[in-house]
């Protein structure tokens, strides 16, 4: 068990600085998320705390220990590769006890943790197959039971799930949040996959281009966005941005001009220098009809339908042509070209510099 | 459509038919013209119709026979002594008696096996110098296989690695391979001089003059030696790369796994590189035993299969009969003989490295 801290971590290929400071703190028996997009860095950190990488700069503590000079095996880590990374000329109960195994444990100790963590993923039916009988699924339980044996202070997982298909996918993704719960160990996990970052995190970690956007837990990124990236990497289908002039009246409120949506008045903002910005407004919270009398109303054209079942996606063209996507309830009919009334409440919006 | 493929066919066979002719008027041909000719007496250049003799080459080549004779004695029935030795009747007497040994004719002692009571068993033979090319080339296989791969290996291990410059050793370790043999051949005759070779000088540098110049080329214990030793600093640069590419195949994600689980560089080795190069290792193995089997320029150019044929090689011998002797028959008997065993062996290597399942 231990709580992680990284305090102004850089690092260089070369001439090229991929991670630019950053700075963390991970509390014991955390589950962090590191979300991002494709080359922001997010292995790399991971492979900095695992060890696989030098630290350029930057101090790197687990457990209190300044680990920067450390061996991997030293660490009390173990990590979980997207490429699942098990023996190929292994059984299964081999690659479960390999780090025991070289460690030189004796051989009923070794059997019984393999065992252990076989029932806990039940997976006690494969312990004996080789690793080219297995599914891709069944391969990457190998490798999280070959982690879970060696009792880790921090578990690692660099995009575990995303060579499995979407069923397997959310099924491992659950059993991996019940293995978070019944193990209570700190858990480190990269995925570029925002469902999966807003299910399992405690705290989530939005990298880009090597700096961190913004951390917190799930809800507060999604409902405080520090940033539009963050606004609009969390949350699915992404959110509206509409551009509009903001200003404060005489009286000191604040209010919005959009061409698109017209006058909205933010009540939760007191504004000010007059500026462009960025409306931001989740799908989700636009509603069909007039609404209540505090709601915000604009009119919108009708485009594609897309009928996710529980849900329907309508893309619409605001009066000035910006697209705007809303979500509504399932079985909502409307006629492409129509134009139609909408809602929102306009404490749900949110304002971004551009 | 049917049509077009048939003429794209034809024109197939068309640009096919030159290599393939070669092929067949080279290769294929040849091989069995061998096999015929090991049961002719053909010659190279001969005004007779060549003949069908059976396995008589065959006979030739293996006929061996053992002879045990007893210590001559005196008149007293002790045991008569020459130099401390026994003495035995003459060899002749029996090799040369026709009618009454036909068993023995024409053989010629091979070595002998001293039994207790004063007698010795003679392993006579044929071709002794047949035999002792296959004993040498056996030799070579045994060491050379084995120490020029092994080498390889550490070579491929110690150039796989993230340096800058690495390319300069590989290049470096490789640049024999593509010299021919019967230049380097050259080149080492300078080396293993035996008065003012570059090895001589270096050993006398070294040991401040206390070792003596070798003559490593002209000696019976060190001519075999020396030629394997040059055999494997040629060669360990190909079979390097193929090491090398065998370890390129392996991924490094388990490299990174073993490390985090603690592995040392031995355990490493153990437990990922040497099981992900099972395939490398079979395909190494195969085909530098069959190479080393082949051994002939390095004789030819260095030491002509001399000094007292201690380096002999089954294809210097076929060479040597089917040209220098104009014995084709002969030539062929011994190739036969060597595409029967390097296949056995080949067919074994596999048999042994199938993949249990
Ligand atoms: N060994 C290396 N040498 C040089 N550059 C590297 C190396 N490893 C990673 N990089 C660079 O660092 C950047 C971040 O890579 P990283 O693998 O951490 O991205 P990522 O966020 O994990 O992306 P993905 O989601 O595609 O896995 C990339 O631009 C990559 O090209
Ligand atoms: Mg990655």
């Amino acid at each position: 068990m231990a709580g992680l801290k990284l305090s102004g971590i850089r690092k260089s290929f070369g001439k090229v600085e991929v991670i630019k400071g950053i700075d963390l703190d991970i509390e014991d028996g955390e589950f962090v998320v590191f979300v991002g997009p494709s080359g922001c860095g997010k292995s790399t950190l991971l492979r900095l705390i695992a060890g696989l990488e030098d630290i350029t700069a930057g101090e790197l503590q687990i457990d209190g220990k300044v680990v920067n000079q450390v061996e991997p095996k030293e660490r009390g880590i173990a990590m979980v590769f997207q490429s699942y990374a098990i023996f190929p000329h292994m059984s299964v109960r081999e690659n479960m006890g390999f780090g025991l195994t070289i460690r030189r444990e004796n051989k009923a100790q070794i059997k019984e943790r393999v065992d252990e963590a076989a029932r806990m993923l039940q997976m006690e039916d494969l312990l004996d197959r080789r690793p080219d009988q297995l599914s891709g699924g069944q391969r990457q339980r190998v490798a999280i039971g070959r982690a879970v044996v060696r009792s880790p202070d921090v578990f690692l997982f660099d995009e575990p799930l995303s060579n499995l298909d979407a069923a397997l996918r959310m099924n491992t993704r659950m059993e991996i949040s019940e293995l978070h719960k019944r193990l209570g160990t700190t858990m480190i996990y990269v995925t570029h996959d925002q469902v999966e970052a807003m299910t399992l995190a405690d705290k989530i970690v939005v990298l880009k281009d090597g700096e961190v956007q913004q951390y917190g837990p799930p809800m507060d990124l999604y409902h405080y966005p520090a940033n539009r990236f963050v606004a609009e990497f969390i949350g699915s289908p992404p959110m509206n941005f509409l551009t509009a002039a903001v200003e404060q009246q005489a009286d000191g409120q604040v209010f919005a001009s959009a061409d698109s949506i017209g006058r909205v008045s933010l009540p939760e903002f007191n504004f000010v220098k007059p500026a462009t910005m960025h409306l931001g407004l989740r799908p989700q919270y636009i509603s069909l009809g007039e609404g209540p009398d505090s709601h915000h109303r604009f009119e919108a054209t009708v485009g594609v339908t897309e009928r996710l079942g529980s849900e329907t996606l309508i893309n619409l063209k605001a009066k000035d042509g910006t697209k705007v996507t809303a979500v509504l309830p399932e079985d909502v009919e409307l006629q492409a070209d129509q134009t139609v009334i909408f809602n929102f409440d306009v404490n749900k919006l949110r304002v971004f510099a551009i | 459509m049917s049509t077009s493929i048939k003429r794209g066919n034809v024109a197939g066979w068309l640009m096919a038919g030159p290599a393939f002719f070669l092929i067949c008027l080279f290769l294929i041909l040849p091989f069995f013209m061998a096999i015929w000719f090991s049961f002719t007496d053909q010659r190279l250049i001969s005004p007779n119709e060549p003949e069908f003799v059976g396995t008589r080459n065959y006979e030739r080549l293996f006929g061996m026979s053992l002879l045990t004779l007893d210590a001559q004695t005196d008149e007293s029935g002790a045991v008569k002594m020459k130099d401390g030795e026994p003495v035995y009747p003459r060899l002749r007497s029996y090799t040369r008696d026709k009618d009454t040994y036909p068993e023995y004719f024409r053989k010629r002692q091979w070595f002998t096996i001293d039994r207790s009571d004063n007698r010795r068993t003679f392993v006579l033979a044929s071709d002794i110098v047949f035999l002792k090319a296959v004993k040498n080339t056996l030799m070579f296989v045994a060491i050379v296989a084995p120490v020029q791969s092994g080498l390889a290996l550490l070579l491929a291990l110690l150039i796989n690695q993230k340096v800058r410059g690495i390319n300069i050793f590989r290049t470096i370790y490789f640049m024999p391979v593509v010299i021919s043999m019967v230049v380097v051949s050259m080149l080492w005759r300078f080396i293993y001089d035996g008065q003012n070779g570059l090895l001589n000088n270096i050993l006398g540098f070294l040991s401040f003059g206390y070792l003596e110049p070798v003559n490593w080329l002209g000696n019976t214990a060190t001519a075999l030696p020396s030629i394997m030793a040059m055999s494997i600093w040629q060669g360990v640069g190909f079979f390097m790369i193929i090491w090398l590419s065998g370890l390129q195949t392996i991924p490094p994600t388990l490299y990174e796994a073993s490390r985090i689980e603690g592995a040392s560089g031995w355990q490493t080795f153990r437990y990922v590189t040497w099981p992900g190069l099972r395939n490398t290792a079979i395909l190494v193995m195969i085909v530098i035993t069959m190479q080393a089997f082949t051994l002939y320029p390095q004789i030819a150019v260095m030491t002509s299969g001399g000094p007292l044929d201690s380096t002999q090689s089954i294809v210097f011998q076929m060479v040597e009969r089917g040209y220098e002797k104009q014995d084709i028959s002969g030539g062929s008997t011994i190739s036969v003989f060597l595409f029967l065993f390097v296949l056995t062996i080949s067919l074994l290597q596999g048999f042994l490295t199938r993949k249990k399942s």
